[in-house]
């Protein structure tokens, strides 16, 4: 029970660090897990004067690790009791991620993580026009999310579900840089805005015709005009044109446009 | 049902690019003089790569002397129609909207794709309007009788204007789905937001509560006997790190 606390706080503390822009925590040489939250609460200290992880916290995870790496795992059952307790205050502790311009996974090997944080000056330089009050708001929306998750799950309501999908668009639409595009995951033909898409398909051809009648109706128009002795026998195919022209369009307006509405 | 129509569509693109393809090689005008007999006198057939061309042979003095004016699309727009024409079936057969892993490159397909289409407007409505009608070359279809010399004139457009109308009717639609795709869709690659999600993946020490208690229960098994000798890995790795540091 004592190892497997010990690895639940350590990956919640990595992930809180990680997400605020923080290196992950160096097992391999040893650093400890009060260490790394100490260190976390330095550099927040230091840019925004606030602390990250109670002063009691890191006193009692330093006390209970300590005693773990002394007594080779044996920990009294009322530190891991503490343990517990402290793990689940992490897990309440909402952090919005930090990160900015990342764009590629080369970042994943990069010793220079700090340049991606939200901290770094490199970061802040590169995307002067960010708003910088967008990770809050994205945390906010995700809180929301969340709690509305839980409600859906117990209960489903019209409101709140279409109140979770104006979230979750108001999310993508924060998160997507190039203006009006709807970003997929995974493979385009299974993205559900796609499938409907597929009914413009109709309209196009609709659309096509009205276009070819159109110039055919222009060029029988320019060549009436230019030879008027022509008139006799192209009128038959002028006024054909013309007819199914307003038709289409008509059909055009009728079925696609009032369907748009 | 809805992936086929698309699929549908995408061989009706293809079928339309063969019938352009195909539409420079056939006849795209034809006039024609008949006597009253109706013995044909005089035939002249189009086409945009060859120029005029006639079934009959030069005896016919007044087929000689009643051949067209030169029409002289210029070559260039032939050869980049021609062109366009194979690089669109390419894109269109191997970069599919549908199943394609990046978007990044499709906005610059849907440009060729949107310029073979103006190219195809541009044959269907700038050859009859500035080539066949300043020339008294008559569209679409027209039969004169010409009374005081007993000869009747037939002007009608050919196969390969006809050709070029069906495929502008089989590429529109596709081509404007495919324009509208790619600029309506963008894959979610590589956001911070994944990227964060990833390291800590990567980090994350992973919890099996099977292995655990599953050692545990070892350890309880072999208590009295074997524990001293019994090394729990994870256990070691903390203490190995604490060693170092102290």
């Amino acid at each position: 029970m004592a190892v497997t606390i010990f690895i639940l706080t350590s990956n919640q503390v990595d992930q809180i660090g990680i997400r605020l822009g923080i290196r992950p925590r160096k097992k391999e040489s040893g650093e400890k897990i009060f260490e790394y939250m100490k260190r976390v609460n330095v550099i927040f200290d230091h840019n925004l004067a606030i602390q990250i992880f109670k002063e009691d916290f890191v006193e009692i995870i330093r006390e209970c690790e300590i005693l773990f790496l002394r007594n080779k795992g044996k920990i009294p059952f009322y530190s891991i009791k503490n343990m517990f307790h402290i793990y689940y205050e992490l897990r309440k502790l909402e952090v919005p991620n930090l990160h900015k311009t990342l764009k590629d996974d080369s970042f994943l090997e990069s010793t220079q993580f700090g340049i991606f944080s939200f901290l770094s000056p490199k970061a802040r330089r590169k995307d002067n026009n960010t708003n910088i009050l967008k990770p809050l708001i994205m945390q906010k929306i995700s809180q929301k999310e969340l709690s509305l998750q839980r409600e859906l799950n117990n209960r489903l309501e019209r409101q709140k579900i279409e109140t979770a999908i104006h979230l979750k668009m108001m999310r993508k639409s924060l998160n997507n840089e190039r203006k009006n595009k709807i970003t997929f995951q995974g493979v385009l033909k299974d993205n559900l805005s796609y499938q409907n898409t597929k009914e413009f398909l109709f309209e196009y051809t609709i659309l096509a015709f009205i276009v070819l009648f159109l110039c055919l109706g222009a060029i029988l128009f320019t060549e009436i005009s230019y030879y008027p002795s022509t008139l006799s026998q192209l009128n038959t195919w002028f006024i054909t044109c013309v007819g199914v022209l307003i038709l289409l369009i008509f059909v055009y307006l009728k079925q696609f446009k009032n369907r748009s509405e | 049902m809805k992936s086929n129509l698309i699929q549908g569509f995408r061989v009706l693109y293809l079928v339309g690019l063969i019938f352009l393809l195909l539409s420079f090689f056939l006849d795209w005008y034809s006039f024609q003089i008949f006597d009253s007999n109706k013995n044909i006198l005089v035939s002249w057939n189009y086409n945009v790569l060859f120029e005029w061309s006639t079934p009959l042979s030069d005896d016919f003095a007044l087929n000689r002397a009643s051949r067209p004016e030169n029409i002289s699309v210029p070559w260039v727009i032939n050869l980049i129609a021609i062109i366009s024409i194979i690089v669109s079936g390419y894109i269109v057969l191997f970069k599919n909207v549908e199943q394609t892993e990046s978007t990044k490159y499709l906005i610059h397909f849907t440009y060729v794709n949107a310029f073979l289409l103006l190219l195809v407007l541009f044959f269907l409505l700038v050859f009859p309007l500035l080539y066949l009608l300043p020339r008294a070359l008559y569209f679409p279809l027209i039969y004169l009788e010409d009374l005081e010399t007993g000869f009747n004139y037939f002007y009608s457009i050919g196969f390969g204007y006809l050709s070029h109308i069906i495929a502008f009717l089989l590429i529109f639609p596709y081509n404007i789905f495919y324009f509208r795709t790619a600029n309506q869709f963008e894959k979610e690659n590589n956001t911070p937001e994944m990227l964060v999600k990833k390291l800590i993946k990567r980090t994350e020490e992973n919890l099996d509560l099977d292995k655990l208690i599953a050692q545990e229960e070892i350890k309880s098994k072999f208590k009295n006997s074997n524990q001293q000798h019994y090394v729990d890995p994870i256990l070691n790795r903390y203490i190995k790190g604490a060693e170092n540091t102290e």
